[in-house]
């Protein structure tokens, strides 16, 4: 039997940490940074998450001696245009992971502009990466491809105790069970949100997704993994609603 | 002669008010009325003089014309001279806006018979113009009012703040001769008063002559505090004013009637039925009767069935805050006509709107607060010297203690304080930017009009500048400032406005009242069925029960703005009680009920006096009817045999098993308010010292914490718990991941602008795009620590004006020279019982965020288990 618990959840040599990535050896890939949101608030948010995203992202490098890191869309938030605070942080994110080896990024939906601030360290932005037999991408439009881990869902759970209700960021893996079609991948894995100032959309009551590719799947071809101190396992969404 | 200081004032003789009055004014005043009013006497002349003056006064009592008499005729004076100018001489300032097409009435009405009077003997005079504006007057209204300013200017504080930076319109507002503030009663005890005392600051600030402030409230204490809170200071000093206190002219007769003898022998059927029975007789043996309930829902019930008990003949509607503006006015239409019988609300008819006449208010339930009783009685006999009518309706055993002591109080005049906010930052963020759009200012200019403002006298200049960086952006660690509102130049002591859409934000961001977006609910058969608030909407998990409208609805999904439901009936509900506005016992009144309990104490456990005796005082004392004052002696019987009774000398702790939990039920009388922060204080200490989660409830006369099975305390834990050392630092740490932390902490980042709720014109939900209230005050709180602003200001309001700090330290403090009694029962006292069926708030402490997902995990584990055990048995077959 597969254990229930572990610190990472596996997928034959991929895991899910609880460190927001999923490790292919010795890439990680994480997703959805959206830096610069704070600015993208109308308001006055300080910028807060820049420093803690860096953090996390070296405690991943040095946990699972990583050498490759690949951010699967959604760098920086601002859709229509760079903001000033934006150039700061995606220089000071890429400058740092630099440090620690190399970055791919892919394109997500919120990244129209930010081509112009990776040029300078020519970094591309790439539609998909392949690793192995994983075709990294967004997620926000439908892709030919078996097997793929995408971002852009953020997805989470939220529960209640007592009066109070709880918000885990989760890894979703989706497998039909209808077997091989042409018009879908047959395997997805969602990553959480890595920036720490987004919640997530609970897809206990939610009921739609945004990614088509995700929309695909019914809730009883989904499992959740719940992050906390580890990855949780938590079964089916179509049971986890009834449960919950 | 101006006066100095806060004084009280005194009753002027008719002659000498009407020989200050233009002799138009005068003979219309004589041909209209016989004297002046009491409230009129007291502020007329003052006003003429030039002081500042507040009037507590009830309503019916001349208290428009008390207000507006001196204004009225200096403008009469002028346009008979025709000296009138385009700009404003009047402004009057109230927090209803419903009250503001009221007042224009009630002034055009003598204004229109003056010239009447002044045609008929040939006098000209220039035109008088009234003008009211509130965040509904329409586009074209405004504009005129721009071009050619009214001469009393109707507004409401929100739209003072507006106009106080329009470039046009505050140029006439630069000689104002009188600033009228109404029902100051409504808005000193919140931001609204907070935000408007600095708006009138500002106005003060751009004033060319002596602004005379009068201020009109009801029933109200200290009135010495609030008359501070309407004038402020001037160069450090109060400014003078004069004090009528006219609050009791109006005589009263409350009572108190319990619809049953004894709450515990009665099922609660048997006890709705006869508190219905008991409400219709009321109302058919008075013409109109007023009922206040304490709660929206609590008014559509009573509605609901009345209507059913006494049919068509007794015309009977609701009013209140969550109905339609045009429901509203008919519901006043009908009660002014007289074509109602009977008319139930929650707080909205409490405040000043003409209600024409009633003959009885009924309270159904305490009113929390003997200002607020008398308030609500108030609005009975309308005429000055009528009597005013009350009954107080109880519905259970402490109700019924309570409101017994409450109506003593009340007859006896004993008022509770208020207390005025202080020095609130997220208020203050939106008037320094206010500011900064209308010049530039130096540092000091800025701190010493601000510090005028009563409720920022102590407002320290670290705080300020606190302030004004957060506002720059300079918290942040970069150089680029692009967050900033305004500049701020420290080395020259400098700020002003940044940026060309300051002034839209402003104008679209101003004011206090955190409005929440409306979330559709809708069954699963796609029926609307009402609405809920956002912030409740964002926090239910799928499966939770809650209640709307009176109906109980499971939660499922939801889907954009909208949430799907279905019916549930007879389920508990799953979601915190918190969210229906129940209003707290005040503190004062809560210490008279603890001495109360130890009167009763004292009767019942002397040897020498019997149940008869005791009843025979409670009545005499206590004007009680017969069987309430047999219901109160019993219930104190039957506390005193089964346990202890609780007094102002006894702190009485009692500890019970219930369901494998163990539970302690404190009996510390002091208030919601005050409670809620001793509650999570001890819960949380007891948390630690027993290394276990607890779970706390609360009400207004005490709390309850619950333990694991054997995690007993003993006195000397208990003791050590109630310290008043280290209270501040635990209860902050009691209040981390709490969801009331997170509410406020919602509001307040919205009222300092720190996430707007309105970006030019996109009315949007920043919330709802996913951000993490818990993830933002965590990094907050790493990056720049407690001290920010936006997150002191959202613990001070909960401590201080959620909770009550003060007064529970204070109950703390008056621990030490009390009793501690813990008492071990088998199960809860009489006196417990209130309190035990309460559903649990927040919980405290060690219920981390761990094991809720392992208990879950482990729960679908064994699931999966039993299935495969299943699978396999079925194989076995």
């Amino acid at each position: 039997m597969i254990p229930l618990i572990a610190e990472v959840a596996r997928i034959g040599n991929l895991m899910m940490i609880p460190g927001k990535a999923v490790v292919i050896e010795d890439i990680a890939i994480i997703s959805d940074l959206h830096l610069g949101i704070e600015q993208s608030t109308p308001g006055s948010v300080p910028r807060l998450q820049i420093r803690e995203i860096v953090e996390a992202v070296e405690r991943i490098f040095d946990a699972y001696g990583i050498k490759t890191l690949i951010v699967n869309g959604d760098m920086k938030h601002e859709f229509s245009q760079n903001m000033p605070y934006e150039w700061d942080d995606v220089r000071y994110f890429v400058e740092n992971v630099l440090e620690l080896g190399s970055l791919r990024v892919v394109r997500g939906n919120h990244d129209n502009y930010l081509a112009a601030i990776l040029s300078r360290y020519d970094i591309e932005l790439e539609k998909t990466i392949e690793i192995g037999e994983w075709t990294i991408c967004h997620g926000y439009e439908m892709i030919e491809a078996e097997r793929v881990i995408i971002g852009h869902e953020h997805p989470s759970i939220r529960i209640r105790s007592g009066y109070a209700s709880y918000t885990y960021p989760c890894f979703l893996r989706a497998k039909s069970m209808e077997g091989k079609n042409e018009q879908k991948p047959n395997e997805v894995i969602v990553l959480p949100a890595f920036s720490p100032m987004i919640s997530g959309s609970d897809v206990i009551s939610t009921f739609s997704f945004l990614s088509p590719i995700l929309n695909s799947f019914s809730a009883d071809e989904i499992e959740v993994y719940a992050i906390e101190d580890r990855v949780y396992r938590m079964g089916n969404l179509k049971e986890l609603r009834n449960i919950v | 002669m101006r006066r100095r200081g806060i004084v009280q004032g005194k009753e002027y003789e008719d002659s000498e008010i009407e020989s200050l009055l233009h002799p138009l004014v005068r003979e219309w005043f004589k041909g209209k009325f016989s004297s002046f009013t009491p409230p009129q006497k007291y502020a007329i002349y003052e006003a003429f003089k030039g002081n500042n003056i507040l009037i507590s006064s009830p309503t019916g009592s001349g208290k428009t014309l008390a207000a507006f008499l001196a204004a009225i005729n200096m403008l009469i004076e002028l346009a008979s001279k025709n000296e009138l100018e385009d700009r404003v001489y009047t402004l009057y300032v109230s927090p209803l806006k419903a009250l503001n097409n009221d007042i224009r009435k009630n002034l055009q009405e003598p204004l229109a018979e003056i010239y009447e009077l002044a045609e008929k003997k040939g006098i000209k005079l220039q035109p008088i113009r009234i003008g009211v504006r509130t965040g509904d007057t329409e586009q074209k209204e405004r504009q005129m009012q721009t071009r050619k300013p009214p001469h009393i200017f109707i507004t409401t504080p929100e739209t003072l703040s507006i106009i106080l930076v329009s470039p046009k319109l505050s140029q006439s507002l630069k000689s104002i001769k009188f600033l009228i503030v109404d029902e100051i009663h409504a808005v000193a005890e919140n931001k609204r008063g907070t935000h408007l005392s600095l708006s009138v600051e500002r106005l003060q600030r751009i004033q060319e002559g002596k602004m005379v402030r009068i201020g009109l409230s009801a029933t109200i204490s200290p009135l010495e505090e609030v008359a501070k809170f309407l004038v402020g200071y001037e160069n450090g000093k109060e400014r003078g004013c004069i004090i009528a206190d006219v609050s009791f002219s109006k005589p009263i007769d409350i009572k108190v009637i319990s619809p049953v003898e004894d709450f515990f022998r009665e099922s609660s059927e048997s006890i709705s039925g006869k508190l219905y029975e008991t409400l219709a007789d009321l109302i058919k043996s008075s013409k109109t009767t007023l009922i206040f309930t304490n709660t929206r829902s609590a008014t559509e019930r009573v509605v609901y069935n009345l209507r059913k008990r006494l049919g068509k003949d007794f015309p009977i509607k609701a009013h209140h805050s969550s109905l339609s503006r045009n429901v509203r006015l008919e519901v006043e239409d009908e009660l002014k006509n007289g074509e109602l019988r009977c008319v139930v609300s929650s707080t909205s008819l409490e405040l000043g709107i003409d209600i024409g006449y009633i003959d009885l208010v009924v309270l159904l339930g305490s009113p929390k607060s003997i200002n607020r009783a008398l308030q609500r009685i108030g609005r009975s006999g309308h005429k000055l010297h009528e009597v005013s009518v009350g009954r107080v309706v109880v519905v259970d055993h402490d109700d019924l203690v309570e409101c017994t002591v409450l109506t003593n109080e009340a007859l006896n005049r004993r008022l509770d304080r208020i207390k005025i906010p202080q020095k609130p930052l997220d208020v203050l963020c939106q008037h320094i930017v206010g500011m900064a759009i209308e010049k530039k200012w130096t540092i000091d200019e800025a701190l010493k009009l601000i510090r005028s403002s009563y409720p920022y006298r102590n407002l320290t200049k670290e705080e300020f500048i606190s302030v004004l960086r957060y506002l720059a952006g300079h918290s942040d660690f970069e150089r680029k400032r692009v967050y900033g509102k305004i500049w701020l130049d420290e080395e020259e002591g400098t700020f002003g406005r940044r940026g060309k859409l300051l002034r839209p934000i402003y104008y679209l961001n101003v004011g206090t009242i955190p409005d929440e977006v409306a979330i559709k609910v809708i069954t699963t058969e796609g029926k609307r069925v009402g609405k809920v608030e956002e912030e409740f909407a964002e926090r239910l998990v799928r499966g939770d029960i809650f209640v709307l409208a009176g109906r109980t609805f499971r939660f499922l999904r939801s889907r954009g703005m909208n949430i799907i439901v279905e019916e549930v009936e007879g389920e508990k509900p799953t979601v915190p009680s918190w969210f229906s506005e129940q209003l707290p016992l005040s503190y004062d009144l809560a210490l008279r009920i603890q001495r109360f309990r130890g009167e009763m104490e004292r009767i019942l456990n002397s040897e020498l006096l019997e149940f008869e005796d005791a009843v025979w005082y409670l009545k005499k004392n206590y004007n009680l009817e017969r069987s309430s004052a047999e219901a109160i002696v019993r219930y104190f019987s039957e506390q005193n045999l089964f346990s202890y009774i609780p007094t102002d000398k006894r702190f009485l702790i009692e500890n019970f098993q219930d369901d494998g939990s163990e539970c302690y039920v404190f009996h510390s009388l002091v208030g919601r308010r005050a409670n809620s922060a001793i509650s999570r204080v001890v819960g949380f200490r007891a948390g630690m010292m027993k290394n276990c989660s607890v779970k706390i409830a609360v009400n207004d006369n005490g709390f309850l914490l619950k333990l694991p099975y054997r995690k007993k305390l003993t006195k000397e834990d208990i003791t050590d718990l109630l310290k008043p050392e280290n209270f501040v630092e635990h209860l902050v740490r009691a209040l981390d991941r709490t969801e009331i932390l997170r509410r406020r902490f919602r509001h307040v980042a919205v009222r300092s602008l720190m996430v707007l709720r309105n970006y030019l014109g996109r009315e949007k939900s920043v919330w709802r795009q996913q951000l993490n209230a818990d993830s933002l005050l965590r990094l907050i709180k790493k990056n720049f620590g407690n001290d920010f602003p936006v997150l002191k200001e959202t613990y001070r309001e909960i401590m201080e004006d959620s909770m009550d700090l003060e007064n529970a330290i204070d109950f703390l403090e008056r621990l030490k020279r009390m009793e501690i009694r813990i008492a071990r029962i088998p199960y809860p006292s009489p006196f417990a019982l209130n309190i035990f069926i309460l559903g649990e708030e927040d919980i405290v402490l060690m219920e981390d965020r761990k094991k809720i997902i392992r208990s879950l995990y482990e729960k679908i584990t064994r699931l999966i288990e039993l299935r495969a055990e299943v699978q396999e048995d079925f194989k076995a077959l």
